[in-house]
């Protein structure tokens, strides 16, 4: 797909011209995405909120020097990832990502946040189900940065491989072995979690 | 490719993120080494399970998400306007500034240099080069400074507890 051819990147193109409504389309548009992506980094849903909203007034300040060179999603989730990760490296966020706060009994900000659809375990009891969905999470929220940012491009957010490149400003050789990385330390988790070597 | 190379390609396969060529080669590989297979069978119930909880999972946001987000947005409309509002006079008034120096200059008035140091009517040679006067602290003590090595070579009029004058 062209650039041109997005019609995010066409909105995106109206709010540089000064159309606040395009601009409100597209916060509205994405906003959960984004949160969802700054949760798997900082925890708690109300920070990840603060970081969301952090990077739609960063892209707000930059719609005057905004080019459209890529998918508009792909440049947007550059500056989440940029945000993210530097939130990661403030001090007094070197802690445990949401998922392992959770399950040490976090506080009310800390819970998990109320998910949209509770039907996606369909076929697996749903006790079961949310437990290892869980320990996914506690996982993904393990691994290092870096990797949990491509494997969440990748997979929550359905980029290619070259999209999430462009989003982590790496080459496509190297988001395939962050990619490749992350899936083998899940599936390591996952296989410990189902032999019962860990809770 | 043997073995180790193409389990490196197995994620990537898994996420269909391989192109045409290299799909083609890991896939004949994989059809015929069971050890590959196993393998892959592995990951791709790892991508498989990671996208089902990943993608599934919208959070909805808390109320007043939206509120506040306006409210930011709408905080930095004002401060960009404050920031022009700031700017556009600041930087006129230096525009004008500028030119009426510029101006002054060009018709033999007052130096932007040398007015500063109280010097109004300077001599021709030094108002043809004011930049020279740029450093005005350095020429008003140019004597002294043109017997620094005599000043520095000055012994010091103080003794070292236990030690006499000179000393050493």
């Amino acid at each position: 797909m062209q650039p041109g051819d997005d019609p995010d990147v066409r909105l995106m193109l109206r709010a540089q011209a000064g159309d606040t409504a395009a601009f409100q389309e597209l916060y509205a548009k994405y906003s959960r995405q984004i949160v969802r992506f700054a949760q798997q980094f900082c925890g708690s849903q109300a920070r990840a909120e603060e970081l969301a909203q952090d990077v739609f007034l960063q892209v707000y300040r930059a719609r005057a020097t905004y080019q459209a060179r890529a998918r508009f999603s792909t440049w947007l989730f550059r500056v989440a990832t940029n945000t993210c990760l530097s939130e990661r490296r403030r001090p007094e966020h070197r802690l445990p990502a949401r998922s392992l706060d959770a399950a040490e009994g976090g506080t009310e900000d800390q819970a998990p946040p109320e998910y949209a659809d509770g039907d996606a375990a369909e076929g697996e009891s749903t006790a079961l189900a949310r437990e290892k969905r869980e320990r996914l999470r506690q996982l993904l929220a393990a691994l290092p940065p870096q990797q949990r940012a491509a494997l969440l491009l990748a997979r929550a957010e359905g980029f290619s491989y070259e999209e999430v490149a462009e989003s982590l400003e790496v080459t496509v050789p190297a988001v395939k072995s962050l990619i490749h990385r992350a899936t083998l330390a899940l599936r390591e988790g996952m296989r410990r979690y189902d032999a019962g070597e860990e809770p | 490719m043997n073995c180790s190379a193409i389990r490196e390609e197995l994620t990537a396969l898994a996420d269909g993120a391989l192109t045409g060529g290299a799909d083609a080669v890991v896939r004949a590989h994989v059809a015929g080494c069971g050890d590959c297979a196993a393998e892959l069978s592995g990951i791709q119930a790892t991508v498989d399970l990671s996208r089902r909880v990943l993608v599934d999972e919208l959070p909805t946001l808390r109320p007043g998400f939206e509120t506040r987000l306006r409210a930011r947005l709408a905080e930095e409309t004002e401060r960009g306007r404050s920031r022009a509002r700031w700017w556009r006079p600041a930087f006129v008034g230096a525009l004008v500034a500028a030119s009426v120096l510029l101006m002054a200059r060009s018709v033999g008035g007052p130096s932007a240099v040398l007015v500063p140091l109280g010097i109004q009517a300077p001599p021709k040679k030094v108002a043809e080069k004011p930049v020279l006067f740029k450093d005005y602290e350095i020429i008003e003590h140019l004597e002294e400074l043109e017997n620094f090595e005599t000043v520095i070579q000055t012994p010091l009029e103080y003794e070292i507890p236990g030690e006499g004058r000179g000393a050493g």
